[in-house]
C-alpha cells in the first residue's frame, strides 16, 4: 500500500524541494491541508537527492521513527543547458516499514528511467509548469493516478503524452523453491484442467497432464516424452507459484516415523482429524477418528508400511479395508505429522577413500559405489539406476563383506 | 480468485500481488505449520545468518569540528558479492545442489534482476551525457583504486587507496552516513543498491557533553560548555582553546558531536529484513551503545578516532601502501581491533569478545544467538541446517509450558560440545573471576547426571550450578539434554549431516579405537530402536558406550527417541461411566419425585409468598392456563423418566474385564475409543474416566501413581522418560508401573 508518492527536485537556489506530492500535504505542508505529514522532510532531504556519487541507483531510507520507508531512485542528468550543468530529481514512493518493499522496486526504477528518458528528449520535467503543457498530463495528476491505480489494482497504464505511456505492475517475488529431485512426486494443489488453455506452453501442458500424485518426476518425464531437465524446470515453475507440492515416492516398503507435531493431530487442532478422515476413509465405511490417531502413532522408525499393516492386521484391524494408505501417508507428510525415514548405504572403504583420495576397486559393484557415501538415499538409486530395493541390496552384497552398512535416517 | 486463472499463463506466469493463494483442489490437505514450527522458522532465519551473514564491512564515521570524517573501515578491501546461501533444503544431503543461478526459471524472472536494470536504456544514456558534460568525471571507474598503492590519475590527482570504500569515495560516504540528531539512538537504515547500511547513530548530549554531569570538579567546565547551546557554538569554543583542556582530564572531544559504527550488508532480497533485524538487535545496537559508554567514561571514541585519522593523514603524505597502514592501525588502536573482531566473529557465526582500552577496561561479548538444536522437523522448503541436533526435549520450558530462556530445567544434564580438557584450558586462559567455578562445574557435570543429581551428590546449590551451566550454554561450550541413560533408546537423527561422514569416521576411530566403525555404530542404532544398553557387549563396556553416545549426540548424529502418551479410554470404560451416570440420574430423579410430591405444597407456599399481594383472588384465565401448562410439563417429565428408567433397565450391566481393549460385548460394538487430549484440563466426564480407570489398579502403588502421573504426563507433550527424574523415582520402578497402564494409554515414539 503506497502511503505517499512525490516528485522531488534539486533547485540550485532552494536546494532539495518537493515539487509534487500525493496525497496532498503528505510530505511537505500545503496550504489548505491540515493533515499531519508522514515524516519530517528536512531530515530526509539529503537522502532524497543525495550527493552525485549516490545518484542513478536505487536508494531506500527509513524515517527516524522507523515507521515509513522511502523508495527512490535519484537521477542526475548532466548537461550544459542546465543551471550548474546538472538536473537532479527523484520520484519516491513511501510505504510502511513492515510492507514488502520488493514489488515496488521495479516501479521506482521504471519511473526513474521513463522520466529520465522524457527529460532527455523534451525536458518534460525541467519545463514542468511552463507554457506548453496543454497536450500532456501534469506530473501531479500522474502521481495521483499511479498511486491510486497501484493501490487499487496493483497495476497502472497511463498515457503521459501522445508518444509515451507508463505501464507498471506490482509483481510479487516469492522465495526460491527447493530444487526438484527426479525421485520426488509432485501433487497438484489446484485444478489445472480448469485453468489451462491453448496459450500455455506445450511442455508445461504435457508435464501437467502427467501429474497425478503418484508418478515420480522421472516417470513424468518419461510418460510425457519430455527431457528430464525440462520437466524439472516446468515443475520448478509450478512450485514457485505454489501450485504443486513435492512429496516422496510412495512404496509399501517405505518407513515413516512420527514427529512431535503428532500432539496437534491427537488434540485435533484445526479440525485436522476430520480433514484427514475425509481424505483417507475412502475404501470402506468411515471409522472413528480414534483409529487415525492409532494408525499414526504406531508408525515408527524401524517399521516398513508392510510391517505396519501386518501389525494392525494381527490386532484384527484390517487397515486396507478402510484406509487408503497412500493418501493417509500423504496427509501425514504434508501436514508434517510424520516424516519419511530414508535408507542410505555407507561403505567404510569408500568413505576412507574419500578422505585419502585413493580409489577402491570393487568387482561389479562399481555402479553403486558412488552412492555409498551416505548422501544418496535409495530412492535416488532406484530412480537413477532403475533398480528396486531388493536389487540394490543384492548388488551391495558384491561389496566386501561387512563393508557396507545400511543407515536409516 | 477469478483473475488467478488467466494469471497463470505458463512459464511467464505471474500472479497478482496478494496472490499466492492458488485454488486448492478440495481433496488435498493443506499444508500447515504445526507446533512450534513457525517459531522455529524465525530462529532458523538467524541461525543461518551466521554463516552467510552477508556482512561486507564495518565502518566508523564521526562528525567532529572538521565536519564528518570517515575514520576507519574493515576489511580494507571489502568484497561486494552478495551473501552466499545454504542451497540445500529440509534434510537433503545432495553433495552438489543445483546452483540457483543455473536454474533457468531464474532467467525468466530476470526482468526483476539487477542485471537488467542497468540495461535500462535511459539510465545507460546518463553515462554518455556525463561524458559530454563539461565537468570532470571525477568518479569514473579508472579512478577507483583497486589495489594497495597510491597513484596519480590522468588529471594528476593523488588517489589514495583507502579513500574509496566499495565504489564510493569516503568523502561522500562520510556525509551521507552522519545522520542528523533526529536519528540519535534510532535505527538508521539506508540502502544504496545493492548495499544496505545499517546503524544506530550516537549523538552528543543536548548539553554538549558525552556524559551526564556529575557533581565533581568538572562542573565548572561543563557549565562553560553548557552555556553554548548549539554545536556550532561549541565548535568555536573548542577552536578558540584547542588544547588547553585536552589530555590531562581526557575530555577533549575534538568537537565530536556524533559517531556511528556502520554495518554494511549485502543480502538476498527475500531474507533482508529478517536478517537485518537480527544483526541490528544483537550486534549493531549493542556495539554502538558500548562505544557510547566508552566515549562517555573516557572519551574513547574520539581519542581512537583522532589517532587513526592522524595515522592515515601521515600515511597519505608518505604514500604508504594500504595494507601497511591498516596493519599499523589495527596494532595500535583497540577500537579498530574491536571493529575487526566484531566483523570476523559476526561473519563467521562466532561470539565476539571485546575489551576496549578504556579506564576501567570495558568488556563485552556480542553474538547472534544460534539455537543449540531444532525442535521440529525442517520442512522441504526451509533452508537446511544439517548437523544440528533434532530433539523435542527443550530445557528452557518452564512449569507453565512457556519458553523462558532464563529458566533451565534442573532435570536436564550438561553435554559439553568439545573436548573437556580443551574447554577447561580455554576458560583458564580467559582467567576471569568466573573461571574457577566454571571449571568446577565442567568437572562435576556429566551427561548422565541431571543438574539436580549433580548438586545433590556434591551438596552444592542447584541454582548456582544452573547459572554456571547457562553461562556455558550461552558461550556455546555446552548444551542441555535429557540425561543419557543406558535404558533409553537412541536413534540416528534425521537431520544428521552425512556429508561429514568421511572425516567424522576418522575422528571417531581416533576417539574410540576399539569400537565398531562410525557407520556400523550408526547403522545399528538406526536399524531398530531398542534400549541403548543392548548395544554394549558387556557391562564393562557401558562407560565407553555412553561416551560414544555423547560423542554422537554432540555431533548431531544421534538423538533420543522419546515416548509420549495419552490416556485412551476403551468402550468398556466409557460404557461403565455412562451407565453409572445414568444410574445416578435415575436415582436423583426418583428422590426428586418423592421430595417434589412432598414439597408440592411448600412450593405452592413459596409461590404464594411471591404473590402475597392478593392471596384470595379468584383464579384468572391466565393462572388457569399456567396451571394447565405446568401439569402438562409434569406429565411429560414423568413419562420421560419412565421411559428413561425402562431404557436403563434394558441396558446390560457393565462388566469389567481384564482387557478392556478386547472386550467385544455386543453393546460396545458401536462405541469408539476415546482419547483424553489434556488430562490437566478435563471435563467432568473425562475425570470420571480417569477415576474409573484408577479403580481398576489393584496395587495401591500403581493406583496412586496413576492419579499422580495421568494429569502431569499423559498429555502427548511430556516424555515418559522424564518421569523418573521429575518424580525422584527409580527408572526401573517407573517403567514397571507404566507397564501396568500400557493397555490404557496410547503411546507415540518420536525424537
Amino acid at each position: 500500500m503506497i502511503q505517499g508518492i512525490f516528485f522531488a527536485r534539486f533547485l540550485p537556489q532552494q536546494g532539495t524541494k518537493v515539487v509534487q506530492q500525493s496525497p496532498p500535504g503528505c510530505i511537505v505542508s500545503e496550504p489548505g491541508v491540515d493533515k499531519p505529514r508522514l515524516f519530517d522532510f528536512e531530515t530526509m532531504a539529503e537522502y532524497i537527492i543525495p550527493r552525485q556519487a549516490f545518484c542513478n541507483r536505487y536508494v531506500t531510507i527509513c524515517d527516524p521513527d522507523n515507521k515509513y520507508r522511502i523508495l527512490g531512485h535519484p537521477v542526475c542528468i548532466q548537461d550544459e543547458k542546465y543551471e550548474r550543468n546538472e538536473f537532479m530529481f527523484n520520484f519516491c514512493i513511501v510505504i510502511g516499514v513492515e510492507v514488502d518493499k520488493i514489488p515496488y522496486e521495479a516501479v521506482v526504477r521504471r519511473l526513474a528511467s521513463t522520466f529520465t528518458e522524457m527529460e532527455i528528449q523534451n525536458q518534460f520535467l525541467s519545463l514542468e509548469g511552463g507554457s506548453k503543457s496543454q497536450d500532456r498530463r501534469s506530473i501531479a495528476a500522474l502521481l495521483e493516478i499511479i498511486k491510486e491505480d497501484l493501490n487499487n489494482y496493483n497495476e497502472c497504464m497511463i498515457p503521459v503524452d501522445d508518444a509515451t505511456t507508463i505501464n507498471m505492475k506490482l509483481f510479487p517475488i516469492y522465495r526460491h523453491p527447493p530444487p526438484v529431485k527426479s525421485w520426488h512426486v509432485p501433487i497438484a494443489k489446484m485444478k489445472f484442467a480448469e485453468i489451462i488453455d491453448d496459450t500455455w506452453d506445450l511442455t508445461m501442458k504435457k508435464v501437467i497432464h502427467e501429474i497425478d500424485g503418484i508418478k515420480d518426476v522421472r516417470r513424468i518425464a518419461h510418460d510425457a516424452d519430455v527431457a528430464l531437465d525440462l520437466t524439472k524446470i516446468a515443475l520448478q515453475h509450478l512450485l514457485y507459484y505454489d501450485s504443486i507440492l513435492m512429496i516422496d515416492l510412495f512404496l509399501f516398503g517405505n518407513i515413516y516415523a512420527p514427529t512431535p507435531n503428532m500432539v496437534d493431530f491427537v488434540a485435533d487442532r484445526d479440525g485436522m482429524q476430520n480433514e484427514c478422515a475425509n481424505y483417507v476413509y475412502i475404501n470402506g465405511p468411515r471409522l472413528s477418528n480414534f483409529y487415525l490417531c492409532r494408525l499414526f502413532t504406531s508408525l515408527c522408525t524401524s517399521r516398513t508400511l508392510k510391517e505396519w499393516i501386518k501389525l494392525h492386521l494381527d490386532q484384527s484391524f484390517p487397515v486396507l479395508n478402510y484406509v487408503d494408505v497412500r493418501r493417509f501417508i500423504q496427509f501425514g507428510v504434508i501436514k508434517g505429522l510424520i516424516y519419511r525415514v530414508n535408507k542410505y548405504a555407507v561403505s567404510s572403504q569408500y568413505l576412507a577413500s574419500l578422505v585419502t583420495g585413493q580409489s577402491v576397486q570393487i568387482n561389479r559393484g562399481d555402479v553403486l559405489q558412488k552412492y555409498t557415501d551416505g548422501r544418496h538415499c535409495f530412492d535416488q538409486i532406484t530412480v537413477e539406476q532403475n533398480m528396486g530395493d531388493a536389487k540394490i541390496m543384492e548388488q551391495l552384497r558384491q561389496f566386501q563383506k561387512g563393508d557396507v552398512e545400511i543407515l536409516y535416517r | 480468485m477469478a483473475t488467478q486463472d488467466q494469471e497463470l499463463a505458463p512459464l511467464a506466469s505471474q500472479s497478482l500481488l496478494p496472490g499466492k493463494q492458488p485454488k486448492r483442489s478440495p481433496t488435498l490437505p493443506s499444508e500447515s505449520r504445526l507446533g512450534n514450527a513457525e517459531e522455529q522458522r524465525q530462529k532458523m532465519a538467524f541461525a543461518t545468518l551466521g554463516n552467510y551473514a552477508g556482512l561486507k564491512a564495518i565502518g566508523l564515521v564521526i562528525r567532529s569540528k572538521d565536519g564528518p570524517r570517515f575514520v576507519f573501515h574493515y576489511p580494507a578491501h571489502p568484497s561486494n558479492k552478495a551473501a552466499e546461501r545454504e542451497l540445500r533444503f529440509g534434510t537433503e544431503l545432495d553433495p552438489e545442489p543445483v546452483q540457483e543461478d543455473d536454474l533457468s526459471y531464474d532467467s525468466d524472472e530476470s526482468d526483476l534482476e539487477e542485471s537488467d536494470y542497468s540495461a535500462l536504456p535511459a539510465l545507460s544514456k546518463l553515462n554518455i551525457t556525463e561524458k559530454v558534460g563539461s565537468r570532470k568525471k571525477k568518479l569514473d571507474h579508472e579512478d577507483q583504486p583497486k589495489g594497495d598503492d597510491h597513484f596519480d590519475n590522468e588529471d594528476g590527482e593523488h588517489v589514495v587507496p583507502w579513500e574509496h570504500v566499495f565504489e564510493f569515495p569516503t568523502t561522500d560516504l562520510e556525509s551521507i552516513l552522519t545522520p542528523s540528531r533526529a536519528f540519535h539512538k534510532k535505527k538508521f537504515e539506508l540502502s544504496l543498491d545493492p548495499l544496505r547500511f545499517v546503524t544506530y547513530p550516537m549523538h552528543i548530549r543536548e548539553d554538549g557533553t558525552w556524559k551526564k554531569k556529575k557533581k565533581t570538579r568538572k562542573s565548572k567546565k561543563s557549565k562553560k560548555e553548557g552555556s553554548d547551546p548549539e554545536g556550532s557554538g561549541e565548535k568555536s569554543d573548542e577552536a578558540k582553546k584547542p588544547s588547553d583542556n585536552s589530555s590531562e582530564d581526557g575530555d577533549d572531544t575534538g568537537g565530536m558531536t556524533m559517531f556511528n559504527v556502520v554495518f554494511i550488508l549485502n543480502l538476498p532480497k527475500e531474507e533482508q529484513d529478517q536478517r537485518i533485524h537480527e544483526i541490528y538487535e544483537h550486534i549493531i545496537k549493542k556495539f554502538n551503545k558500548a562505544l557510547k559508554h566508552a566515549q562517555a567514561s573516557s572519551n574513547f571514541v574520539w581519542k581512537e578516532s583522532e589517532m587513526i585519522l592522524t595515522m592515515k593523514e601521515k600515511a597519505r603524505e608518505e604514500r604508504r601502501p594500504m595494507s601497511w597502514v591498516w596493519n599499523e592501525i589495527l596494532l595500535q588502536s583497540t577500537l579498530a581491533g574491536a571493529i575487526r573482531d566484531v566483523f570476523l566473529a559476526t561473519s563467521n557465526n562466532k561470539i565476539a569478545t571485546l575489551r576496549l582500552a578504556t579506564t576501567p577496561p570495558l568488556e563485552l561479548s556480542l553474538q547472534i544467538p544460534v539455537p543449540p538444536y531444532l525442535t521440529s522437523f525442517p520442512s522441504s522448503d526451509e533452508r537446511a541446517m544439517l548437523g544440528l541436533l533434532l530433539t523435542s526435549a527443550n530445557p528452557i520450558i518452564d512449569e507453565e509450558g512457556n519458553e523462558d530462556p532464563t529458566h533451565l530445567n534442573k532435570h536436564f544434564a550438561l553435554l559439553l560440545l568439545d573436548d573437556e580438557t580443551k574447554i577447561i584450558s580455554e576458560i583458564q586462559a580467559d582467567n576471569t573471576e568466573l573461571s574457577a567455578p566454571l571449571i568446577e562445574c565442567i568437572r562435576l557435570c556429566k551427561p548422565t547426571l541431571s543438574f539436580l543429581q549433580v548438586a545433590q551428590t556434591n551438596s552444592i546449590e542447584v541454582n548456582s550450578l544452573l547459572i554456571l551451566a547457562q553461562h556455558l550454554i550461552y558461550w556455546r561450550k555446552a548444551i542441555a539434554i535429557p540425561p543419557l541413560h543406558a535404558r533409553e533408546m537412541y536413534i540416528v537423527s534425521p537431520n544428521c549431516d552425512s556429508r561429514k561422514l568421511p572425516e567424522a569416521s576418522v575422528a571417531w576411530r581416533k576417539a574410540f579405537p576399539l569400537a565398531p566403525s562410525l557407520p556400523g555404530f550408526l547403522a545399528a542404532l538406526s536399524a531398530a530402536p531398542r534400549p541403548y544398553k543392548t548395544f554394549s557387549p558387556s557391562k564393562d563396556h557401558r562407560q565407553t558406550y555412553i561416551d560414544m553416545l555423547a560423542w554422537a549426540i554432540r555431533g548431531g548424529w544421534a538423538t533420543q527417541l522419546r515416548t509420549v502418551a495419552w490416556i485412551c479410554v476403551w468402550p468398556e470404560i466409557l460404557y461403565e461411566v455412562q451407565y453409572q451416570l445414568k444410574a445416578e440420574a435415575l436415582e436423583k430423579a426418583k428422590n426428586k419425585s418423592q421430595t417434589s410430591s412432598q414439597s408440592a405444597e411448600s412450593t405452592d407456599e413459596s409461590g404464594n409468598d411471591k404473590k402475597v399481594v392478593d392471596p384470595n383472588a379468584p383464579m384468572t384465565t391466565e393462572q388457569a392456563a399456567e396451571q394447565a401448562r405446568l401439569y402438562r410439563l409434569a406429565k411429560k417429565a414423568d413419562e420421560d423418566a419412565k421411559e428413561f428408567a425402562a431404557e436403563f433397565a434394558n441396558m446390560p450391566a457393565p462388566i469389567a474385564t481384564n482387557h478392556p481393549s478386547n472386550n467385544s460385548a455386543a453393546h460396545l460394538k458401536n462405541m469408539a475409543p476415546y482419547i483424553i487430549k489434556d488430562p490437566h484440563k478435563v471435563s467432568h466426564e473425562e475425570s470420571l474416566y480417569i477415576a474409573a480407570l484408577g479403580k481398576r489398579w489393584t496395587d495401591p502403588k500403581v493406583r496412586e501413581c496413576w492419579f499422580r502421573f495421568s494429569s502431569k504426563y499423559f498429555n502427548g507433550r511430556e516424555a515418559l522418560e522424564m518421569i523418573a527424574l521429575q518424580e525422584g523415582m527409580k527408572r526401573k520402578e517407573t517403567w514397571s508401573i507404566l507397564m501396568h497402564y500400557q493397555e490404557n494409554i496410547l503411546v507415540c515414539k518420536h525424537w
